[in-house]
């Protein structure tokens, strides 16, 4: 009983806190709808790159244009929804070694959930926006299919802020923790956005677990195109290992932190 | 004698701001952990392009346009190691506008947009002599050939510097889009691509369709990546003049619009009273 009513809680605090990022976005019209234009125009641009490559081959190593226009729309979309609406979830470590948790550790809800949700990134919608009419225009076949497609992408957003969360808690532990989360999240992302049969295969165990680019990209993309119970599966449970380990990892860490005497208004 | 006095003033006019670039590349060489971040970038994206070519190459036999596996991969090192080494300035630029600061630099005796131009080089100097001996030798390791002549290697640090002097001015004028717009980010996020894009960061224009070749003929952003890469790996004297005067027109326009656009903005930020 005690856990529904904290689960109902959480969730109204979760939607009025979007309410909130939507309607701060709103004050600030112009400068949303540039950032969505210009990442819809940026995007495309990555595309542009593909099409001039599928000129000179008609697959590479079994991915036709089709395959990789499907793991941009799953991958924008999917990075869209991680950071449209948890925001912050790439601004974790710089948070921590400046002392910016404070806020959020003297208010009764969880600090990991408050801090994710406090901040919306403008540009996402333009990436969720991008994806979304990729599929439909130069993809999509069903509604059953764009179903699937959608599922598949919240299920990518939620493994890539997992796992995000699990690697920006290392910088409770490490100094240069923020580098290196930086470095890894630069590689998690450029690795997904490229067919992962052009690499090698010692590589694919590494972009398979060390840097899960294969969990954000090529599974739900091979899910999306013929259906596999067995890889939705190991989706699933990929995700509730790295939740489970991003919120224990972090609630630990937290134990570790200090803000020194930062001073600074939260409005 | 008077002749003597004019000389004296304008090269003592030209050292004030390569004292800003020095101060600025001194000052680049402390941040050495972001350099580290970038170079394992450019290891990342270089060994991703090797992966790529080599499935594309090996399905297309010979080559591509006069390109083999290990020169494009080679062209990819000198058009990546410019491109981590371009200006950095938009976001400070930003927020110097919105902040006000941007009045402590009218009152000194530079000329703003001059004094940014060289703040930038200074640190992309410094950038590029870190990056581009290691994009070289990445390039090497995977290829296991040099394709680089000493003339190829040398109309690359001509081009290379006055197409990051283009880049600079290109995103000076950008930031200083500020006085007039919201937000620079997403103007800024185009021009970007255009490098990306036409201006061949990853695939040579030679290998894209006429219509791109043309638009990327006309338009300066190939003088940035692609015709210093290029002149790297392919070197030809004729090419090589015909970009140094096509980089150099670019730069002077673009210092022209530059200054131009700061001061009829200058002008705005006295009407509103800064």
């Amino acid at each position: 009983m005690e856990v529904r009513r904290k689960l109902h809680w959480n969730r109204v605090f979760f939607l009025e806190y979007l309410k909130i990022n939507f309607l701060t976005a709103m004050e600030y019209k112009a400068s949303f709808f540039m950032q969505v234009f210009g990442m819809l125009l940026n995007d495309a641009a990555l595309l542009f790159f593909w099409w001039a490559i599928f000129r000179r081959a008609d697959v590479i190593k079994g991915w036709n244009m089709q395959d990789v226009f499907t793991l941009y729309a799953l991958v924008t979309v999917s990075f869209g929804l991680a950071t449209g609406i948890f925001g912050n979830v790439f601004m974790i470590p710089s948070m921590i070694v400046k002392g910016e948790l404070d806020f959020y550790l003297t208010l009764p809800k969880s600090p990991l959930l408050h801090l994710l949700i406090s901040r919306m990134s403008f540009s996402a919608w333009g990436d969720m926006l991008f994806g979304f009419l990729i599929y439909i225009f130069l993809v999509g076949t069903s509604l059953q299919g764009f179903l699937l497609f959608f599922f598949m992408t919240v299920l990518s957003a939620l493994i890539l802020v997992s796992f995000l969360i699990a690697l920006s808690s290392i910088t409770f532990y490490l100094e240069s923790g923020e580098n290196v989360f930086g470095d890894v999240a630069n590689a998690l992302i450029t690795f997904s956005l490229y067919p992962s049969s052009i690499f090698p295969s010692g590589i694919k165990i590494i972009l398979y677990t060390l840097i899960p680019a294969a969990l954000i990209g090529y599974v739900p993309v091979s899910i999306v195109k013929n259906f596999s119970l067995k890889e939705l599966l190991v989706l699933i449970i990929a995700l509730v290992i790295l939740a489970v380990a991003g919120v224990m990892l972090f609630n630990r860490g937290l134990k570790r932190y200090s803000s020194g005497s930062v001073f600074g208004p939260k409005i | 004698m008077k002749k003597k006095g004019i000389w004296r003033y304008n090269l003592r006019k030209i050292q004030k701001y390569l004292e800003v670039m020095k101060i600025s590349f001194l000052s680049s060489s402390s941040y050495s952990r972001d350099v580290l971040g970038s170079l394992i970038f450019l290891f990342l994206i270089l060994f991703i392009m090797f992966s790529l070519w080599r499935v594309i190459f090996s399905s297309n036999g010979s080559g591509l346009a006069h390109f083999t596996l290990s020169k494009m991969l080679w062209y990819v090192a000198s058009t990546e190691a410019l491109m981590l080494s371009g200006s950095k300035l938009r976001v400070r630029i930003d927020s110097e506008i919105r902040s006000g600061n941007i009045a402590n630099f009218l009152v000194k005796p530079f000329f703003y947009p001059l004094f940014l131009v060289f703040d930038s080089l200074g640190s992309s100097i410094f950038s590029l002599i870190i990056r581009l001996p290691v994009a070289f030798t990445v390039a090497l390791f995977f290829t296991l050939r040099l394709e680089l002549t000493i003339n190829g290697f040398l109309s690359y640090v001509i081009l290379g510097f006055l197409g990051l002097v283009l880049d600079a001015l290109i995103t000076i004028f950008i930031g200083f889009f500020a006085f007039f717009i919201e937000d620079t980010a997403p103007v800024y996020w185009i021009y970007n691509k255009m490098l990306f894009t036409i201006g061949g960061l990853l695939i040579p224009v030679d290998i894209m369709p006429e219509i791109i070749k043309k638009v990327s003929y006309y338009l300066p952003f190939r003088f940035v990546l692609y015709n210093p890469a290029i002149s790297c790996v392919n070197f030809s004297l004729n090419f090589f003049i015909a970009s140094l005067v096509g980089v150099s027109i670019s730069i002077l326009v673009m210092l022209f619009l530059t200054s131009m656009e700061f001061s009829v903005a200058s002008r705005r930020l006295s009407i509103n009273g800064g």
